[in-house]
């Protein structure tokens, strides 16, 4: 593999008696996405300005293609990056936002003016050069952002929650043309900081999860998704269910194990985060549980049984919770299917290779 | 509902009542300064033998060049005081809070001294070498700068504090150093605070009295000074003219300065 475009090495901020960040490591790859996921306070923002040279490190050293930036202010970093607010200067045009950051750093008349055009029209907004930002939509804020951020063709690009300002649909549509634009610069990082799963999921190659300005878990969507490493990732992303579960006696090997929820015996997979014997949370998502055939449950049908708590009807899918002695269970089935009622036995089957064992910490 | 409310009948009342108010503590003392500067005589409650006579030799003479010097002065201690007050502004921002508040207490306190203490402690400091300036228009200007520098400071003060952090740093983000940062960002971006500042530190400047009467050279006669020196002589209704053209000076500053506002 090559060596990192960006490295963070054991990195700390502090804010007065406040601990921003705890000792973050953390590598990115030429080409890579990674998208930095948390909850407000996590730590994920400061991580990134500590990227861009916003805040300095308390401790550690943070560099950027093998060269130690930690001290270097930010117009010294060759970033690009793009805020929620998109911050485009109010009293310049958007072709002269785009050019700004090219006559920052000495570019020719002639180069500007061939650059500028070539990243508008990359992001669609050829035809709004000579508005102000004050005249555009919220998306085509974004865009012009966007462009002004690549146009200094940076090695690494920084977006901090660029598209929490705007609608659902706009999200949806802009979120694919930061793919669209990640293939068309494939050489270019991008760090991405949201605390949206579903943003992580489709423009991440790899998530990592921060909480308590700590990373609580890292790895490509699917992993982290089927195969969390922790409670904490598992709960945030997906919602996963984790119930109580024992491992069965003598199946301390393999990687299909017997473990019993709610005095059910069902298998589950174990991984590297898994206990090896004893008490371990099983870990399965909502969507991963189907109603099976019959009310009875055991044998190699994996199945656990409960009592229809509530249904809640969600378009494409139903909301289940059913009740397991004391566990409850979140169930998403189908929506076009027939509603179990409140009360109602029900039995959920599971492929064990969708169930994993976490350790009960 | 939170806040008061009240019927249709009341709010009728209270504007007129507000109207009525603002008529008479700003409308009725204008109303007279007009009169005044166009009245032949005023024995009665009117003025009688109306006459543009006042308001000619406003325009004309010593009274002229007073005007000429007030302009000058303002605008020249206009510029030094946005400088002056938006580099302390800009400067201390970024520093600790013990510091930025003696450096408020120093733009500040002439806001809290009236202007002739100000005249009289100026006049005190410079009037033996080596700093030596009494007697000159320099001196006049230097004492309208330390009398509206305050208001600059506090509009850039106002004016920084509202400015989000993003656009500097995002800049900063694009490879501009400093210096450009200033320039080409913060500096536009705080222009409506500026001129804010620019147009209370002249009309301010224009109007002043109590400090310039303590210090001006008799080639440099304001027209504060002069109206002073004429209603001193009796010769109210040349001083009320003066009055009159010194105010439609300043409104017409005020305007240009205004239309160079940018609209949002």
């Amino acid at each position: 593999m090559s060596d990192p475009q960006i490295s963070v090495r054991g990195v700390s901020v502090r804010f007065g008696s406040h601990v921003a960040l705890h000792d973050v490591d953390l590598d990115v790859s030429a080409g890579e996405v990674a998208v930095l996921l948390g909850r407000s306070g996590s730590g994920k923002t400061t991580l990134l300005r500590a990227v861009a040279g916003f805040t300095h490190p308390s401790e550690g050293r943070v560099y950027l293609d093998g060269r130690d930036v930690t001290l270097a202010p930010p117009h010294a970093r060759g970033l690009g990056m793009v805020v929620q607010n998109y911050a485009l200067f109010p009293h310049m045009r958007v072709a002269d936002n785009v050019a700004f950051g090219l006559q920052a750093r000495r570019r020719s008349r002639r180069e500007i003016d061939e650059t500028v055009p070539h990243f508008l029209e990359m992001v669609g907004m050829s035809a709004f050069a000579q508005r102000f930002p004050r005249e555009l939509s919220g998306g085509q804020q974004q865009r012009v952002a966007i462009a002004r951020a690549l146009a200094i063709r940076p090695h690494v690009l920084l977006l901090d929650e660029p598209l929490s300002a705007l609608d659902a649909p706009l999200r949806a549509e802009m979120l694919e043309e930061l793919r669209g634009l990640h293939a068309k610069l494939p050489e270019m990082s991008i760090v991405y900081v949201t605390h949206d799963q579903t943003e992580a999921i489709s423009l991440g190659h790899r998530i990592v999860l921060m909480r308590d300005g700590r990373i609580a878990a890292e790895g490509s969507p699917r992993s982290l998704h089927d195969e969390p490493p922790n409670r904490y990732a598992a709960e945030f992303f997906g919602q996963a269910n984790l119930l109580p579960a024992a491992i069965e006696p003598g199946d301390a090997h393999g990687r299909l194990v017997r473990v019993c929820v709610a005095r059910q015996v069902v298998r589950a997979t174990r991984t590297a985060a898994s206990p090896a014997a004893g008490n371990a949370l099983l870990c399965i998502r909502p969507h991963d549980l189907r109603a099976a055939a019959g009310g009875g449950h055991g044998g190699d049908d994996n199945r656990l049984s409960g009592r229809v708590h509530s249904v809640r009807w969600l378009g494409a899918t139903q909301r289940v919770m059913l009740g397991i002695d004391e566990v409850s269970i979140r169930v998403d089935l189908p929506g076009n299917v027939e509603a179990p009622r409140p009360g109602d036995p029900l039995s959920l089957s599971f492929d064990p290779e969708r169930a994993v064992l976490l350790a009960d910490t | 509902m939170n806040g008061l409310s009240f019927s249709a009948g009341s709010r009728r009342w209270l504007a007129a009542l507000a109207g009525m108010l603002v008529l008479g503590v700003f409308g009725l003392p204008l109303l007279m300064l007009l009169l005044a500067s166009v009245a032949g005589r005023w024995n009665g409650v009117l003025p009688s033998h109306l006459t543009l006579e006042h308001l000619r030799g406003a325009l004309a003479g010593d009274e002229r060049l007073a005007l000429w010097h007030s302009l000058a002065t303002g605008a020249a201690a206009t510029a030094f005081a946005l400088i002056q007050g938006a580099w302390g502004a800009i400067a201390a921002r970024r520093a600790p809070a013990r510091v930025q508040r003696w450096v408020d207490a120093v733009f500040l306190v002439p806001i809290a001294i009236p202007s002739v203490s100000i005249g009289l402690a100026l006049l005190v400091a410079f009037s033996r070498p080596p700093l030596l300036l009494n007697g000159t228009v320099s001196f006049v200007i230097l004492t309208h700068v330390v009398l509206i520098t305050a208001y600059a400071y506090l509009n850039a003060k106002a004016g920084l504090a509202r400015l989000p952090p993003h656009f500097e740093e995002m800049a900063g983000s694009l490879g501009a150093p400093p210096h450009m940062v200033l320039v080409r960002v913060t500096l536009p971006l705080l222009l409506p605070h500026l001129l804010a500042a620019a147009a209370l530190g002249f009309a301010l400047s224009m109007g002043e009295l109590g400090a310039t009467i303590m210090l001006y050279p008799p080639r440099w006669v304001t027209a504060p000074v002069e109206v002073f020196a004429l209603t001193d002589r009796g010769l109210i209704f040349s001083g009320a003219a003066v009055s009159i053209v010194l105010l439609a000076c300043t409104f017409a500053a005020l305007l240009l300065l205004d239309r160079r506002r940018p609209r949002a």
